[in-house]
């Protein structure tokens, strides 16, 4: 089974050991970009959301591939997500692929088994198989996680400029390739060791900033200019509250479920539903950051992402309330790398003022 | 047209005792008005409802809403802002999940989230909120029905969905009401179709449709959007000749569900679909435009086909 999924940013790599473990053959295709978009803008509903048009792309590359399966997650609530798969399937249909759809539902978990079971023997095998792939994608994600953070952490004290860049690149096509769990303990250690000689250790005062917003304007870099990694250059400490790790729920794991139980009552006064699209989470750690004293929030969305767009205006109650600046960027096929920057510049350049005006006093 | 069975819980921190409650005349007001009427005047509250959509209304919405939301909102946002002054509380529902068939269905995300909308653009008002949810209060009972308010004489004009065997081309409106009915937002769409003298149907006429209505026919979970497929629905089996699909720039769902009746409903079927999308800046005469040479493609195919017979 050659299996094709949606993916964003480095959630691919913890994916790809998963299913490899479980006998499935993942097909990744190269990593988002300009003919991906315009493949998925051309076939997928202009008013959908960039997500859908990005992924929709991504799978006629991996069925261009030889992909003959597409494993979707899918569910019964209120944001599009959860249609999806419904309407991948029905714009690739028509295009004329063949493959078989598989959409994986909160509630009919089970259906996995059976799906196993076409592949391997017996229920001891398959269960077998299900404990190797999550201890697998679960070590291999936390190390991502590690370095990821890692690089935020460390971006705005490197010497050289880009060097944090280009090493947690490096780093990452090897971890993507380690097959086990010593293996990837001994690449965290020694990746550690070779940036931390590089960096400098003196202590400045640093503009730090949150990143809220939609998982896949927050995780995946081609739609969001990869302004994670620029800001870091910039000399900006950034926190975003979305990692690949956190999304896929490996976390929950580690007991970081408890952050999110104590950030939701937060936002309970402003947002009283959470309707999907990470929006009563954005709220909860915004407020979280304006009480964390962090310069500014900035706010990535998903052009007319139906939760995000009613989240905007409690956003903004929130800013007013407790007095931090937020920039609020939506993102879709047109936005433009200059115009984007512009405005993160001019935020940047906000945020410094403020700030020197705070410390002054 | 009864339309399921919903329950609903009012926050109690919110509620007044007595007072004038405003509702204003934009979104559920055209599903559930004499509902909601019912409901607060068993309470003893005096109620207020907003003017007709006019452009002064519409400024006030657009300065006030955030300006990536749908059309239909930022006019909700407008009639809050004309009410405000006049009533004690503004009346706000906040349409969750509803159970038809043993499954539930939810509302949009922008229908769930309206009253923390309200709250936030208008923080000094209050706002009395009806929490309708049919998981999470499953007690407090509330029968709502379908009535596009005050659309009287539209709902007569127009022919019963379910005619059968006309020679004549008819065609089927699907919008969601708060469009539809509203005079300024929909441009009086209805009144021009019915000028040139055809035969047209929405998704809220004529009882018979009820067999499609209330069968949950594909993996969609808005509940209101139910209605606009199985309108598709009738539309294909009845044989109609059209479909107008009028909905505004911005609206979620109608990604989803245009491109479902597109491709699985209208295009096996040949069905010719017009769509008209809307928003703050649309002109009448573009409306006007295309939906005569729509009109026109129509007429030309009904002769087309009456002379190969």
């Amino acid at each position: 089974m050659k299996a094709a999924f949606p993916y964003m940013g480095n959630i691919y790599i913890p994916l790809r050991i998963l299913f490899k473990n479980l006998g499935i053959t993942p097909i990744i295709p190269p990593p988002y970009n300009r003919e991906t978009l315009t493949i998925g803008a051309r076939y997928a509903p202009e008013l959908m959301c960039i997500p859908f048009k990005l992924t929709l792309g991504n799978l006629i590359k991996s069925l261009e591939m030889g992909a003959d399966t597409i494993i979707h997650t899918s569910g019964w609530w209120s944001c599009r997500y959860g249609y999806y798969p419904h309407l991948a399937h029905l714009i690739l249909n028509e295009l004329g692929f063949k493959f078989r759809p598989i959409v994986l539902r909160r509630d009919r978990l089970w259906e996995i088994f059976a799906i196993l079971k076409e592949i391997h023997r017996d229920y001891t095998e398959i269960i077998r198989r299900l404990i190797r792939a999550f201890t697998y994608g679960y070590y291999k994600s936390r190390v991502l996680e590690k370095l990821e953070r890692l690089a935020f952490l460390l971006r705005p004290r490197e010497k050289n400029y880009g060097e944090v860049s280009r090493w947690l690149r490096y780093y990452l096509a090897i971890l993507d390739k380690a097959e086990g769990i010593k293996e990837m303990r001994d690449l965290y250690r020694v990746a550690k060791e070779e940036i931390l000689s590089r960096v400098n250790k003196e202590e400045v005062t640093r503009i730090r900033v949150k990143i809220v917003g939609e998982s896949f304007c927050v995780l995946e870099p081609f739609v969001n200019f990869n302004i994670l990694e620029r800001l870091g250059e910039m000399g900006i400490e950034v926190d975003p509250t979305l990692t690949a790790h956190r999304w896929l729920g490996f976390h929950s794991i580690g007991l970081g479920k408890k952050e999110v139980k104590k950030i939701l009552p937060l936002a309970e006064v402003y947002w009283r539903w959470c309707v999907g699209g990470e929006d009563k989470n954005t709220i909860g750690y915004s407020i979280k950051a304006a009480r964390d004293n962090y310069d500014g929030i900035i706010h990535l969305q998903p052009f007319a992402c139906m939760p995000q767009t009613c989240a905007q205006s409690a956003l903004e109650k929130v800013a007013l309330d407790y007095h931090i600046p937020i920039l609020q960027l939506s993102l879709d096929e047109f936005t433009q790398e200059g115009s984007f920057y512009n405005r993160v510049e001019a935020f940047v350049e906000l945020m410094k003022r403020r700030k020197i005006r705070r410390l002054g006093r | 047209m009864k339309y399921g069975r919903f329950s609903c819980f009012a926050s109690p921190a919110e509620t007044l005792p007595h007072g004038v409650i405003g509702i204003p005349k934009a979104l559920h007001y055209y599903y559930h008005f004499s509902e909601w009427e019912r409901f607060l005047k068993g309470k003893n509250y005096d109620l207020v409802v907003s003017p007709d959509t006019n452009r002064e209304i519409l400024e006030k919405g657009l300065r006030l809403a955030p300006p990536e939301i749908c059309l239909p909102l930022k006019v909700y946002l407008g009639h809050c802002a004309e009410l405000k002054e006049k009533v004690d509380a503004i009346f706000v529902p906040r349409m969750v999940r509803c159970r038809m068939k043993n499954w539930f269905y939810y509302g949009c995300p922008k229908a769930i989230a309206l009253p923390d909308l309200v709250r936030a653009t208008f923080p000094k008002v209050r706002i009395y909120e009806l929490e309708i949810d049919d998981v999470k209060n499953p007690r407090h009972r509330l029968n709502l029905t379908v009535v596009p308010a005050g659309q009287e004489e539209v709902a007569q004009s127009s022919l019963p969905m379910l005619l059968k065997g006309e020679k004549d081309h008819k065609i089927m409106i699907i919008a969601h009401p708060y469009l539809l009915y509203d005079r300024v937002l929909a441009f009086d769409l209805i009144k021009k179709v019915k000028e040139r003298g055809i035969m047209f149907a929405t998704p809220f006429d004529g009882g018979q449709g009820e067999k499609y209505r209330h069968a949950p026919i594909f993996d969609i979970c808005w509940f209101y959007e139910q209605h606009l497929l199985s309108a598709a629905l009738v539309a294909k089996e009845m044989g109609y000749s059209g479909i107008i699909l009028f909905y505004s720039f911005g609206c979620g769902t109608a990604a989803v569900i245009n491109e479902i009746i597109n491709r699985e409903i209208a295009r096996p079927s040949g069905i010719p679909v017009l769509n008209l999308v809307i928003d703050e800046h649309t002109q009448e005469t573009g409306i006007e435009t295309r939906v005569e040479s729509f009109l026109e493609i129509l007429t030309k195919r009904a002769k087309i086909a009456n002379e190969d017979v």
